[in-house]
C-alpha cells in the first residue's frame, strides 16, 4: 500500500504547531491530521493510528465517505473512473481501523445507465466494509426521475430515497436534494421531506451528535454554479438546538469547510474528476489536469467518532 | 366555368388552411419556448451550461439539424455521453426544447 501522501491540512487550532510540525507528527503517527469541533470551536489532532485503536473500541467507530465515482465518464479530464474508484477502495480497504460503514454522496454514475449502476455495485463489492449507505446525485436521477436509483438503492426508504438510521449514538440522516432541482442548478429538498426532517428530529435528544448527508451542499457555496441548496437554511433550522452536527455533501469535487456554531460543514473530493475552484473558471465543468497531477485532487474523507468528545473528526486524503 | 370556379375555391381554401396551420404553429412555438427554456435549464444546463455555449456536453447554437434528429438525441441520449430522457420527457416536453433550441442563434 501506498502511504497517504497528501492530507488537505486545515489547521485553525492555533496550538502553536505549525504546518511542518504537524506533517512530521502525521509521518511519525502514520496516519492524518484531523479537525475537531468542539463546542463550536475548530481545532485539530492528529489521527489515533494503531496506537489509538483501543480508543475505538468503546462507543467508538469510524466511517468513511467516498462521493462523485461517475462511472461511465470517460472524457479527458479522466478516461478511467472505475481504476481511480478501484484505487480508492483500496485505500480504503487498508486503513489501519476499518470503517464501519461506507456513505457514498452521490453522483455514482455519469448517466444513470443501467450497466453503469452494475459496474458500481461489482466495484464496491471489493470493500472490506460491506455496509455501504447511498443518496443519489443529479446524474443518478436526470433522465429517469430516479427510477432506476432508487429500484437498487431506494428500498426501505421514505419519498424520493429520504431516510435516516442510528449507528453506536449517532444518529444518521440521508437527504435527497436532486430530484427536480431548480432552474438556477440549486438543489431542492422540498416540502415532504423538511416536514418529515423536521418530525425525524424532534424525537432526539439535544446531546444526540447528527450527521446529516447529501449530494448537493446544504449551504450556500456558490450560488452562481448552483452549488448550494435553495432550503439549506430551513433544513439547517432543525438543527439548531443539537450540540454536534456535521453536514456531509459532494457534487462539487473537492474538499471544502465552514464551521457555523455547532454545525460543521464539510464537500469530499470526487474519486472520478476535479471541478475548478468556484469563479476560478468561466464554467464548473469537469477540470482537466496533468496526469501526473490528477490523484493529487482525487481522494476520500474518513469520518471518527469518540464517545463523550463530543465531535467528529474530518480527514481527507488524495489517492497520490 | 364550375370547374374554374372549383379551382378558385379550392386554392383559396388551401391558403386558409395554411394560413391556420401557420398560427397554430406559432402559438406553439410561443408558447414552447419558455417552456422549452425552464427544462434547459433544470435538465441540460448542467452538461451544456447556463447558456448553451457548451460545458462538459456542446455548444447548441445554431444547430444544423432536424427538429426529428433533435427529438431523437433528446429522447434516446447518447451512450456514454449524454442521458437518455425518453423515460422523463412527454413528446410536448421535447417539442417545447426544440422550439428553445431555436431561439439560440
Amino acid at each position: 500500500m501506498k502511504a497517504k501522501s497528501k492530507i488537505i491540512l486545515h489547521d485553525h487550532n492555533h496550538d502553536g504547531l505549525d504546518r511542518r510540525g504537524f506533517l512530521e507528527c502525521m509521518a511519525w503517527a502514520g496516519t492524518g491530521m484531523l479537525w475537531t469541533v468542539t463546542g463550536g470551536l475548530l481545532g485539530s489532532a492528529v489521527l489515533p493510528g494503531r496506537a489509538g485503536a483501543a480508543e475505538m473500541d468503546m462507543g467508538s467507530f469510524s466511517f468513511v465517505q467516498i462521493s462523485d465515482s461517475h462511472i461511465g465518464f470517460n472524457k479527458e479530464a479522466n478516461k478511467d473512473v472505475a481504476g481511480t474508484l478501484k484505487e480508492a477502495i483500496a485505500r480504503i480497504n487498508s486503513l489501519p481501523q476499518a470503517p464501519d460503514f461506507i456513505l457514498h454522496t452521490g453522483d455514482l454514475t455519469h448517466l444513470a445507465e443501467a450497466e453503469e449502476f452494475d459496474t458500481l455495485d461489482q466495484l464496491l463489492k471489493g470493500l472490506r466494509t460491506s455496509q455501504i449507505f447511498y443518496v443519489p446525485g443529479e446524474h443518478d436521477v436526470l433522465g429517469d426521475n430516479g427510477k432506476r436509483y432508487l429500484e437498487r438503492f431506494g428500498k426501505g426508504t421514505k419519498g424520493q430515497g429520504w431516510y435516516s438510521f442510528d449507528h453506536k449514538g449517532v444518529h444518521f440522516v440521508a437527504l435527497v436534494n436532486v430530484m427536480d432541482i431548480k432552474e438556477n442548478g440549486l438543489g431542492i429538498l422540498g416540502n415532504e421531506q423538511l416536514e418529515w426532517l423536521e418530525a425525524d428530529l424532534k424525537e432526539r435528544s439535544s446531546d444526540t451528535p447528527i450527521v446529516l448527508f447529501a449530494h448537493i451542499p446544504l449551504w450556500t457555496v456558490y450560488p452562481a454554479w448552483g452549488w448550494g441548496t435553495s432550503e439549506g437554511a430551513q433544513a439547517l433550522s432543525y438543527l439548531k438546538r443539537f450540540g454536534s452536527v456535521t453536514v456531509l455533501n459532494g457534487h462539487i469535487h473537492q474538499t471544502m469547510k465552514k464551521v457555523e456554531g455547532k454545525v460543521t460543514f464539510h464537500t469530499a473530493m470526487s474519486t472520478a474528476f476535479p471541478q475548478p475552484e468556484p469563479g476560478k473558471a468561466p464554467k464548473p465543468g469537469p477540470m482537466k489536469v496533468d496526469a501526473g497531477k490528477l490523484r493529487d485532487y482525487l481522494g476520500i474523507t474518513e469520518v471518527n467518532y469518540t464517545e463523550g468528545k463530543g465531535a467528529l473528526a474530518v480527514v481527507d486524503t488524495t489517492l497520490a | 366555368m364550375r370547374t374554374h370556379i372549383q379551382r378558385r375555391f379550392r386554392r383559396l381554401y388551401g391558403r386558409f388552411i395554411l394560413l391556420i396551420a401557420m398560427s397554430t404553429v406559432g402559438v406553439t412555438f410561443a408558447d414552447g419556448v419558455p417552456r422549452g427554456r425552464t427544462l434547459f435549464l433544470k435538465n441540460c444546463a448542467h452538461c451544456h451550461a447556463d447558456d448553451a455555449t457548451g460545458d462538459e456536453g456542446p455548444d447548441l447554437h445554431g444547430l444544423e439539424k432536424s427538429d426529428k434528429w433533435i427529438a431523437r438525441r433528446i429522447r434516446n441520449g447518447v451512450k456514454g455521453e449524454m442521458t437518455a430522457f425518453g423515460e422523463k420527457f412527454s413528446q410536448k416536453d421535447i417539442d417545447a426544447l426544440i422550439a428553445y433550441l431555436r431561439t439560440l442563434k
